[in-house]
């Protein structure tokens, strides 16, 4: 490598993608450029409504992660613009980047008066262009960075913006494209993806017919932030449709457009757009038109069966051929497959799944990244993130379509190969936020500034701002009260320390806008002056009052009032409030020696910390030693040994065979644990990583001569156990997808099918070979191309529906199977049945489960903290988790998470000592009598019992867990649990001041 | 003429706590999409519903508030995980004994609303501020009814 090696990382595309990467890198201690095409990070996800299977509103879990990537300190956002040039190697890399003109510079504050303005409208791209943005405008109401962007292309030059922006200096129409330059060492690129253009297959009517939408136009109809507000319509008679129909796999799956790939995501997305109509609509109609309905993911299988059972809505197996309108219908052709007729079905709304794209030209043409012949990137060595030029890695669908959650493991992933890649400079160009010595505050009168803000006109036109002034000006203890243009533009913000220093203010309350956004930016600025942070008070007389009281400027006035006065009443009893700090032990411990323990473990190695693994078998392997061969193409025992002596020569990893855990005690950042080998351990960090096994059936013959699971017939394969001219037939969902015991899909079986009846029919070359199925799921990179070549390749697939009828291997071997397709029964001596048998939660997973407080899901495996964007954490801090512990899945996704829980472990051990939330409960031992109430409520087990005399419990909480939600204070019955910054005394103080009559 | 129809009629002071990740952002998003509602309503914030101590509640009402509103996230949605659980089980048990203490019902009410319902937190301002005009009225056609019952003679 030439030259000196750069501490900092770029990552091309702020989606969820990129904004996960962000965070794991900079938490780590790299600065971390995103930049962005757009003028504000957030990406497909901040379009969506709710995400499946889950049902948790997209918007209330990113926006407080785009907020803090706002306030990192090493994240820097650069947006609306784009990569000109990459130069250098792994290590330095030199990037041109062209910041597009916006015509708004840094003053920008984003009040918004210039867009208020504007007189042209466009169609607004965030809303799929069904709505209406200006000229001048900021996407979306929870954009970040808060910027506003002139789009040059539309704007008519009328300068009415730059008149409303008067004094601010934040318009300037002579700003020109400018380039820059950066020195990073690694590049993560996430560019997302393009939808294909349904009107490519014009039979379906899209652009042609109104009410023919796509996925993503109909997300944006029925979010409630969309351009409808939720309320679902048609276009052109402004109706509520009573039917809507979902067509799957437009454009995917389908050589002939181009996407002979699954594009993964399509079935879920509709049966959540499903549900959610029916959740406001439960009148409307919905019918699902799919070949293979493709709930594999974790939950989704029960999502499906509720979305069928509990809500109705209508499955339905086949192809439409055509769409035409007749009045205000829209007619739907289809051949229900499963009637092997063609029918067609009125409907007023149909919706298109159309394929992703790759949209990678970028990365081919600028980073010199290999391609695979769809266009997406060519993984190397089996790792999804890892890319054909050595430093530059990829996450999400750039290598493949992905859901939000296997995107997020992948974007931890690339921050860690990227992380690894930097170790040696880590730290080097990240900052910590200084600030001078906090002044004391104890015992003093107090005495309180506040600064009220006309924030332009945006409160000023309604709220009579300097009245308001004059009247807190009156409050007792208010000594500084001034209104300013605007609280948070550089010239207010210099002012803050001086007008503290200059009245000796111990108190300081802004009355503007959200605290959501911009109590970081006033806390930081009192900080400045020496005072706490926990001093600063916020009033939100914006949001909360001008902005949406429009028609009564007087009432609004009174309110502001009110609303400051309440604040002034609950900064008089404010204390300052510091966050705990606690060692962390720089070590991890991984338990599971399979691909993902083994593979986490080397991560985890690789970033620099010591890691002790730990395996209950004589081997490390796992499942990877009873396989011969996997999908698509790999040796498993290449891999095995590839990896084991990855693991022998990194020199940080401690292993421990035929070794299970005795005890836990600790909590984050300082575990003890006790093996049963006799060591004893301190790590700062959990990994599980164990496991799961291959179902023994007791259903279909199994136990019988010449019935096997799939993992025993690669055995098979490998010892030559067949005979050519046999007739082999699998039967697949053995013991998965049932109701009343395993209800999910195990993911891996359709593929792993397909792959062995493949290996089957090359070393068997006469052979029969059947392949019973109900959905066929091959949804992994190359695997519905597997698909298409089992049937090239002479392989039968007959499918099979448990509601009409199962099938039976009776004591001869013979299938005796109900084909859906053809409405007959058939009858099939197999020579060789081969059960694809479900995949079940490893025999230590209760065991840990138990031992570590850690919650198993209803499936029975592991339960994340979130499942779409914290998928490889637990709730509990110092707890992760990676591979099949989380849920059933392939090669590929268990490497991702496995790299992937490396960052999320490496954010943690990064530093030596680590910051505990500030604003937490505390117990105030004389009042608290023992009951124990305060630990049943807490969702962190922060809130214990100890024991402080015989028979006298007290109740503790451990400051390292706890978050500060503050149940605990509110279910106490005696009044010690005390929520700090959040306490009864405060809150009575603010009822008693709104209530107070003047 | 909206200030003066409104001095003529009974204008309900309400209190709302709301939870800071989900309400809060809801009411957020109101305000960035203008979206209108009435003024009658303080908002104060906590940063998770399972914070509202009943007691909150009652202090409101004794301090003269004629209205309290209670909202966080949807079940499952809650960024403490079950706060808002918790706030279901004392709002229910709050909601049975306000009656008792002479509470109209109406004048309370729990609501869960997510980040980018800014639409639903304003309907959810103003429906409340309708129901409490019902029990404005409610109590006072009751408070009249009681002054028609003759005395009772020692
Ligand atoms: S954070 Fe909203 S209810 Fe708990």
């Amino acid at each position: 490598m030439k030259g000196k090696m750069s501490g900092s990382v770029l990552i091309i595309g702020g989606g969820i993608a990129g904004m996960a990467a962000s965070l794991d890198l900079a938490d780590m201690g790299y600065k971390t450029y995103i930049i962005e095409k757009t003028p504000s990070i957030g990406g497909t996800m901040s379009q969506l409504d709710k995400t499946f299977p889950t049902l948790d509103c997209a918007m209330c879990t990113m926006a407080p992660r785009m907020v803090d990537i706002s306030r990192h300190p090493n994240i820097e956002i650069i947006p609306y613009a784009e990569v000109e040039e990459v130069d250098g190697d792994i290590g330095n890399f030199n990037v041109k980047i062209r910041k597009m003109m916006s015509r708004v510079n840094d003053n920008c504050i984003g009040c918004g008066s210039c867009s208020e303005v504007c007189p042209v409208e466009v169609p607004n791209e965030y809303d799929e262009r069904s709505g209406l943005r200006k000229a001048i405008y900021s996407p979306f109401p929870q954009a970040v960075p808060k910027r506003y962007v002139i789009d040059t292309e539309h704007c008519i030059r009328c300068y009415k913006c730059v008149e409303a922006s008067e004094g601010k200096n934040c318009i300037d129409f002579s700003i020109k494209d400018e380039i820059i330059e950066l020195e990073v060492g690694a590049i993560i690129a996430v560019p997302g993806f393009d939808l294909w253009d349904p009107s490519l297959r014009p039979e379906l009517g899209y652009g042609e017919y109104p009410n023919v939408l796509t996925g993503i136009e109909f997300e944006r109809l029925i979010n409630a932030s969309g351009f409808t507000g939720g309320e679902i319509y048609r276009s052109d008679n402004e109706k509520t449709p009573k039917k809507i129909a979902f067509i799957q796999c437009v454009g995917s799956r389908d050589v002939k457009a181009g996407q002979p790939y699954c594009s993964r995501v399509c079935c879920m997305y509709a049966v959540k757009q499903c549900v959610l109509v029916k959740d406001h609509h439960p009148e409307i109609d919905c019918a699902v038109f799919y070949m293979d309905l493709r709930a594999f993911g974790k939950g989704q299988e029960e999502f499906y069966n509720r979305a069928k059972d509990e809500y109705g809505i209508r499955f339905i197996r086949g192809n439409p051929g055509e769409i035409y309108q007749a009045g205000t219908d829209l007619v739907v052709r289809f051949e229900d497959t499963t009637a092997s007729e063609p029918k067609e079905e009125k409907f007023d709304m149909v919706i298109l799944a159309n394929a992703i794209k790759p949209k990678n030209e970028m990365l081919a043409d600028m980073l010199g990244v290999e391609l695979d012949e769809d266009g997406f990137v060519q993984e190397q060595e089996n790792n999804p993130i890892l890319t054909s030029r050595k430093g530059v890695y990829v996450a999400g669908v750039a290598q493949a379509p992905r859901d939000i959650t296997d995107t997020v493991a992948t974007s931890s992933g690339a921050a860690a190969l990227a992380a690894a890649d930097l170790a040696s400079v880590r730290g080097t160009q990240a900052k910590e936020k200084e600030f001078p010595p906090e002044f004391d505050v104890s015992g003093q009168e107090p005495r309180i500034g506040v600064f009220i803000c006309h924030c332009g006109t945006n409160i000023a036109s309604t709220v009579n701002v300097e009245e308001v002034r004059d009247y807190i000006k009156t409050l007792p203890d208010v000594v500084f009260c001034d209104d300013v243009m605007y609280a948070c533009a550089e010239d207010s913000c210099t002012r803050i320390p001086e007008v503290i220093k200059e009245y000796k203010l111990n108190r300081f309350i802004v009355a503007s806008c959200t605290p959501r956004t911009h109590e970081p930016l006033f806390r930081e600025t009192c900080q400045g002056a020496g005072m706490n942070p926990y001093l600063f008070e916020f009033a939100n007389i914006r949001e909360n009052c001008s902005w949406v009281h429009h028609n009564y400027p007087k009432e609004a006035t009174e309110k502001a009032k009110e609303i400051i006065r309440a604040s002034v009443a609950r900064a008089r009893l404010l204390e300052p409030q510091q966050p705990g700090k606690i060692r962390v032990t720089q070590r991890a411990m991984v338990i599971g020696g399979g691909v993902s323990g083994m593979e986490a473990a080397y991560r985890i190695a690789r970033l620099g910390f010591g890691v002790v693994l730990v395996e209950r078998e004589k081997e490390l392997g796992g499942l990877l030693r009873r396989m011969h061969h996997m999908f698509p193409d790999m040796d498993p025992k290449e891999i095995l040994d590839e990896k084991i002596s990855k693991i022998e020569g990194e020199g940080k990893i401690e292993v421990h065979l035929e070794t299970k855990i005795e005890g836990l005690s600790g909590f984050v950042g300082n575990f003890d644990v006790k093996l049963s080998d006799g060591a004893e351990t301190k790590v700062g960090a959990i990994v599980i990583a164990a496991g799961c096994d291959e179902w023994k059936p007791d259903i279909y013959g199994y136990g019988q001569k010449d019935v096997y699971t799939q993992l025993e017939l690669q055995e098979l394969i490998a010892n030559d156990g067949l005979k050519d001219g046999e007739t082999v037939v699998m039967i697949q969902c053995v013991g998965s997808r049932e109701k009343e015991s395993r209800e999910y899909c195990s993911r891996v079986c359709c593929s792993e099918a397909i792959k062995n009846a493949l290996d089957v029919r090359k070393n068997y070359p006469n052979s029969d070979i059947y392949i019973l199925y109900r959905d066929i799921r091959t949804f992994a990179k190359g695997a519905e191309e597997m698909y298409r070549d089992a049937g090239l390749n002479r392989i039968h697939f007959i499918r099979y529906d448990i509601d009409v009828k199962r099938p039976n291997v009776d004591k001869n071997n013979v299938v005796h199977i109900y084909d859906t397709l053809l409405q007959e029964d058939k009858e099939i001596k197999a020579d060789k049945v081969i059960l694809s048998s479900a995949t079940v939660p490893g025999e230590g997973f209760e065991e840990l489960s138990k031992m570590f407080v850690l919650p198993l899901g209803q499936d029975g495996f592991f339960l994340e903290a979130h499942l779409k964007l914290r998928p490889l954490d637990f709730t509990s801090d110092g707890f992760f988790l990676c591979g099949t512990a989380q849920s059933p899945k392939d090669y590929m996704d268990n490497m991702a998470q496995a790299v992937g829980v490396s960052a999320r472990v490496g954010r943690l051990l990064a530093k030596k000592e680590m910051e505990t939330e500030a604003a937490i409960s505390v117990v105030n031992e004389e009042l608290c009598i023992g009951c124990g109430r305060c630990t049943k409520v807490c969702p962190y087990g922060a809130a214990n019992l100890v024991q402080r005399g015989f028979g006298v419990f007290k109740a503790n909480v451990n400051s390292a867990l706890c978050k500060g939600c503050g149940a605990c204070a509110a279910e106490c019955p005696t009044g010690a649990m005390e929520a700090r910054h959040f306490n009864d005394e405060e809150l009575y103080a603010v009822i008693d001041s709104i209530l107070q009559e003047v | 003429m909206w200030a003066e129809e409104r001095k003529e009629n009974f204008e309900p002071k309400i209190i709302a706590f709301i939870c800071n990740w989900c309400t809060y952002a809801a009411a957020d998003l109101a305000g960035v999409s203008r979206i209108q509602y009435l003024p009658n309503v303080r908002i104060i914030r906590v940063m998770c519903s399972g914070r509202v101590d009943p007691s909150f509640i009652v202090r409101a009402f004794l301090e003269g508030a004629d209205g309290v509103l209670v909202s966080g996230c949807w079940p499952g949605d809650c960024h403490y995980v079950s706060g808002n659980e918790e706030a279901k089980r004392r709002m229910d048990f709050l909601e049975k004994i306000l009656p008792m203490a002479g509470v109209n019902p109406k004048r309370f009410k729990l609501q869960w609303v997510s980040a980018s319902e800014g639409k639903a937190w304003a309907e959810s301002v103003d429906s409340m501020v309708e129901q409490v005009k019902e029990a404005y009225a409610e109590d006072k056609k009751k408070l009249e009814g009681l002054k028609n019952i003759p005395a009772a003679t020692a």
